[in-house]
């Protein structure tokens, strides 16, 4: 599946394209509302990892505003809600992710991402 | 009626206990059950005193119950009796099915390393016994319609090996292999093809519910087994976090760790779509559906922020990779992916030398087999869809063969050859090899191999990145 959290890990990696290869951007997304479990430790510990300003973009593309455009020193319990929600329970069924540097766009079908190159891509 | 329970020689104190107690005793009873022959193993029984005793006679509950250490011919028993409740060891498994002996198991869940529960799970599902729990022994009893199961074949040796090989991720007896083509056109057609016809053999023709996780779906996926070595990585993890599993197949170790669902993420990527289909729903029940992450890529791809991984794992993946040089590539990427600074990395790859339960023969360019593998083997493994697959309709018709053979490609690592790859792909990425140390400038890069071994026919190596 693609969800916030993985789009937030994934780059362009096209023979060549090293720059402005992330964060990808959603183009034409199906999304789907699932519940998880909520695990606040889990949120809590896993937030270095991500790129604050392309997890909250990526939010905006799939209809979710609810996260401020910086991030909060304090993590608060409502603040934690937030993300989870925006992280763990959006998926993105259909669609496909676009590099900005490159074009080159990485289909979503079936919620799993093709991030395969073809021969002459691969770096 | 007769009934024998055994243990085998080991020890399950759980399971003698629960075969003498009231519940299960009145089950018995009721269903005209007047005999009960326990063979107790190395079980301790209470009260201890009749430990000390060869055999001895109690009455319960209305059944006559005769506990032997060792019985002394122990096919005669399976012969009389009418009814087998049993340990789920391979070997007492065999013996009973092919007599046509119904058989109710129940596997040890104290014993980590072990094929078990995986073997009593596989052979339920085929039908030909009926898989329990301690606590549900009883009641499982109490339902246990013998006719429902389904008459074990001829013993041709095939079958189980089969089994082995479909469900628990073992070989069939494998035949040398020399790489002709370009490496990737090789995997092509001996890796990815197979594993293609081999998931969409499991998640749609065998299993035809594939819009909603099927029961057979999910106990297919239990039946795979974490092993230890894997299960102890991923549970030593903090909370919090972010792995990838590199060649997560049908996604086996994406809800570890059990204990602590949730704690940490695995993301699970695979050359084969179909195989992700099944790895997307891993670990889910019926009636609870859980959502895995999964990416369809190459390992040899790098289609993430560098080091944005803590861990990385690699199980039973880069033996297929069909060329030194690109199972160094597969290395790296690995090491590309984790953390400078912590990043952990999990290697798993089969081993040359193969353990005794799969009993293969792997053959060796050494003309006598005496002297060690220092490079490792090139092997098909072939593949063969067993009976029960081939009475569905095959996905893929094949013209010619009646029983289709998909032969998949292996290297087979040598002893001391997946750390020699480790340290050079380490090395050419610029790594210094050893524990993180006082003795190098700050900013010096580097990997600590935390451990290295040889677990059931596999060799691994453990992996953490610092910066010193
Ligand atoms: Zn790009």
């Amino acid at each position: 599946m693609v969800r916030l959290i993985t789009h937030n890990l994934l780059a362009c990696h096209v023979k060549g394209c090293t720059t402005n290869n992330f964060p990808l951007v959603f183009q034409d997304v199906q999304v789907e509302l699932q519940e998880a479990e909520f695990n606040p430790d889990f949120i809590r510990n896993m937030l270095p990892r991500l790129e604050w300003t392309a997890l909250v973009n990526a939010a905006k593309q799939v209809g979710d505003t609810s996260l401020p455009l910086e991030q909060p020193d304090m993590m608060d319990d409502e603040l934690l809600q937030k993300l989870h929600h925006a992280l763990m329970e959006i998926h993105i069924i259909e669609g496909a992710m676009v590099c900005q540097n490159c074009r080159h766009a990485y289909p979503i079908s079936n919620g799993i991402p093709n991030m395969l190159l073809a021969e002459h891509e691969i770096g | 009626m007769i009934v024998f329970v055994t243990v085998g020689s080991t020890r399950f104190d759980a399971l003698i206990e629960a075969a003498i107690s009231e519940p299960v005793l009145t089950t018995l009873r009721d269903l005209g059950y007047a005999r009960l022959i326990l063979q107790r193993g190395n079980s301790i029984i209470e009260p201890e005193e009749s430990n000390r005793e060869s055999c001895y006679s109690i009455q319960r509950y209305g059944v006559d119950i005769e506990i032997w250490k060792f019985k002394p011919s122990i096919q005669a028993e399976f012969e009389q009796a009418d009814l087998i409740i049993s340990h789920a060891g391979s070997g007492t498994i065999l013996d009973v099915l092919r007599l046509g002996k119904p058989l109710v198991v129940v596997p040890n869940p104290t014993l980590l390393d072990n094929h078990q529960e995986e073997l009593a799970s596989a052979l339920q599902t085929l039908g030909h016994l009926k898989a329990t729990s301690i606590q549900n022994l009883a009641s499982t009893i109490a339902s246990f319609e013998p006719r429902d199961l389904v008459p074990f074949p001829p013993f041709d040796g095939s079958k189980f090996s089969n089994l082995i090989d479909e469900e628990m991720g073992n070989m069939k007896p494998v035949k040398s292999v020399t790489v002709v083509d370009d490496p990737q056109v090789h995997e092509d057609q001996y890796v990815h093809a197979v594993y293609d016809q081999i998931a969409s053999h499991f998640s749609s023709t065998r299993y035809k519910v594939r819009t909603t996780v099927s029961s057979n779906l999910y106990r297919f996926n239990r039946a795979l087994q974490p092993w230890p070595i894997i299960a102890k990585f991923l549970s030593d993890l903090p909370t919090g976090w972010i792995g990838l599993d590199s060649g997560a197949g049908n996604g086996k170790y994406l809800p570890l760790p059990a204990d602590r669902p949730g704690c940490i993420l695995t993301i699970g990527l695979d050359r084969s779509r179909n195989l992700l289909q099944i790895a997307q729903h891993a670990g889910s029940e019926p009636g609870r559906l859980i959502t895995r992450e999964v990416v369809w890529g190459d390992v040899l791809g790098s289609g993430w922020r560098s080091g944005v991984f803590d861990y990385a794992i690699s199980i039973a993946t880069i033996h297929h990779l069909a060329s030194h040089g690109r199972r160094k590539l597969a290395v790296q990427r690995l090491l590309q992916a984790v953390s400078p600074d912590h990043g952990r990395v999990l290697i798993y790859v089969w081993a040359i030398e193969q353990d005794e339960l799969s009993k293969r023969s792997i053959p060796t360019s050494d003309s006598d087999g005496s002297s060690p593998h220092t490079t490792g083997e090139d092997v098909f493994v072939p593949w063969v869809m067993s009976r029960q697959h081939k009475q569905d309709t095959p996905v893929v018709p094949t013209s010619v063969a009646e029983t289709p053979v998909y032969n998949r490609y292996y290297h087979m690592f040598a002893n001391g050859e997946l750390k020699q790859l480790a340290v050079q792909a380490a090395e050419e990425f610029g790594l210094v090899i050893g524990p993180r140390g006082n003795v190098y400038d700050e900013g010096c890069r580097g990997i600590e191999i935390v451990q290295e071994g040889w677990e059931r026919s596999n060799y691994y190596v453990e992996l953490r990145r610092w910066v010193s």
